[in-house]
Formats: structure tokens, C-alpha cells, sequence
């Protein structure tokens, strides 16, 4: 589930990480998943929407994009590290360990 | 190896049925991918919420029946990004007032039936759920297969769904509401 290692958007965050970086979902609306994609580069934000708002499976989204399917599922993986990023500055971590 | 990072395929349901087959059993026993897991569901469940921040709903407000806490292991499917519960196991057993959603079975001549205590309901049968506000629920059936997901189907109302039993199989029944972990029904039932 890789995109090849020269991709131009940077290497895959760890599973470490993204243990480490969930945010407080519970004070985490549609708005600020929203405001947070806006500060995400194109590729992954595209990936991103048409996933998890428009619904589409890889498939449909490698031919509305014009990639592989394989990268799909990557730019949609380093797009919710991302997002999580974001929204762990905005929100805080959760409380569980 | 299996690694998690299969976790967000999986949860996609995007994953070949024998990697996703394989995956389910290493999420069973990786502590990992049940704590990734349980953000992606979370995560989702922001993506259906509005408006307002979600304020936890107190116990008292939820609605009571024979829960168990556990710990789900899903994979998603299509819509919500939810799919297909991959093993639920059981860590403990707390009080009714944890609970968040009430499952009960109506007969097709409009009988309400509560959940069968066989453990059984019949095609044509519908699956009547009432939920605590900004309770995300999700029904699968054999563990692998989301006919529901609530909020965003139709049949979904803000505190109630109905799901006309049109396939047989053992359904199975997951929520999570804020913060908390997901929790699944621990009475699952077959439909034939």
C-alpha cells in the first residue's frame, strides 16, 4: 500500500505514529475535519474527499484521479496522518492511552 | 508479515477477501490495529457530526439494555467508511448504564418483539434500534458485510433506524459515541 519511494509527497508516517497522534474525536465536527482538509496539499485532499464525502471506492477514485488504485489507498493514508496532525494541534490528544 | 498498515484498507473494505481474512486474525491479537481501528471509527463518526461539538451524553439519558463493553475489531465498508466487523471479544461486562442503543425485532404483522432470547429473527422480520442522540450504529451481517450505518442511510432517523431483515446471517451491532470505544451488541442474532 505504498506509493513508490521517490513520490513527491514524502514517505508514509509510521503506524507509531499515527498510535500516537490520534485526536480527540469527540470535539471534532464535520466543520473542523473540513477547515482541516483546506490546509492539506491537493493530492490528499482530493483522495480524501471523494472517499469519505463523496464515497467512492478506490477504484472510482484512481480513474476520476488518474492514478493507480494502489496509490489511492496511499495518499488517503498519509491524508488522514495529516489531518490527524492538524487536528491533534487544534484539539488536543485523547485522553486513553 | 501483516502490519497495520493494512488497517485503513481493511476498514475501507478494500482489502481481497483472503487479506482482509488474514488481517482479521492478526487484529484480533495486535493491540495496534485495535487502537488505529478505533480512530478510524471515530473518525468517521466526526465526519457524520455537524454543527456543534458532540457532548457526551450522560449515562443516564442513554438507553438501558443487556450491553457488554467490548472491544470491536471492523472493517469497513462503503459508505461512513465503515465495512465489516472482523472479531468482537468481550473484555468485561459494566453495568446497563453504558449502554447507548436498544435492538428489538418486529414481526411482520407489526408484533414487537424485543430481541428473540433465541437469538434468532426471521427473514422479512425488521430490525427496530433505538439509539441515544449522536450515536453513530453500524449492523453487519457474518461479520464482514455493512447493511447499515447510522447517521447517513435513509433508513436512519436521529434517534431510531428500522432494517428490514432481507438476508440471512448473523447480524451484529456496533456504536460508538465521542470519545468512547466502539462497543458491539453482545447478542448477536441470526436471521434465517
Amino acid at each position: 500500500m505504498h506509493e513508490p519511494l521517490d513520490d513527491q509527497y514524502g514517505e508514509l508516517a509510521s503506524s507509531g505514529d499515527r498510535v500516537a497522534s490520534e485526536p480527540a474525536w469527540g470535539r471534532v465536527t464535520l466543520d473542523d475535519v473540513r477547515a482541516a482538509l483546506a490546509e492539506i496539499e491537493p493530492p490528499f485532499r482530493d483522495a480524501y474527499m471523494l472517499h469519505s464525502f463523496d464515497r467512492l471506492p478506490y477504484e472510482d477514485i484512481a480513474r476520476r484521479l488518474g492514478i493507480e488504485r494502489i496509490t489511492v489507498g496511499t495518499r488517503l493514508s498519509r491524508a488522514r496522518k495529516k489531518l490527524r496532525d492538524i487536528l491533534v494541534v487544534r484539539f488536543g490528544l485523547e485522553d486513553r492511552p | 508479515m501483516i502490519v497495520c498498515d493494512a488497517l485503513d484498507p481493511f476498514f475501507d473494505d478494500e482489502l481481497p477477501l483472503a487479506a482482509a481474512n488474514s488481517f482479521r486474525v492478526h487484529l484480533a491479537d495486535c493491540a495496534g490495529c485495535q487502537h488505529q481501528l478505533r480512530g478510524r471509527m471515530l473518525e468517521s463518526s466526526a465526519l457524520t457530526r455537524s454543527g456543534r461539538p458532540l457532548v457526551m451524553t450522560s449515562a443516564a439519558e442513554l438507553v438501558s439494555v443487556g450491553w457488554r463493553r467490548c472491544w470491536l475489531v471492523a472493517e469497513a465498508a462503503a459508505c461512513l467508511a465503515a465495512a465489516a466487523i472482523v472479531a468482537v471479544w468481550l473484555v468485561g461486562s459494566p453495568p446497563a448504564a453504558d449502554s447507548r442503543v436498544v435492538a428489538s425485532i418486529r414481526h411482520r404483522d407489526n408484533h414487537m418483539l424485543g430481541m428473540p432470547s433465541s437469538g434468532e429473527a426471521m427473514l422479512d422480520d425488521t430490525l427496530h434500534l433505538q439509539f441515544a442522540p449522536r450515536t453513530s450504529v453500524w449492523v453487519y451481517v457474518d461479520g464482514h458485510r455493512l447493511v447499515l450505518a447510522c447517521p447517513g442511510d435513509q433508513r436512519c432517523h436521529p434517534r431510531t433506524a428500522d432494517l428490514p431483515l432481507m438476508t440471512p446471517g448473523t447480524y451484529s451491532i456496533v456504536s460508538t459515541i465521542g470519545d468512547d470505544e466502539p462497543t458491539a451488541l453482545a447478542e448477536s442474532f441470526h436471521v434465517r
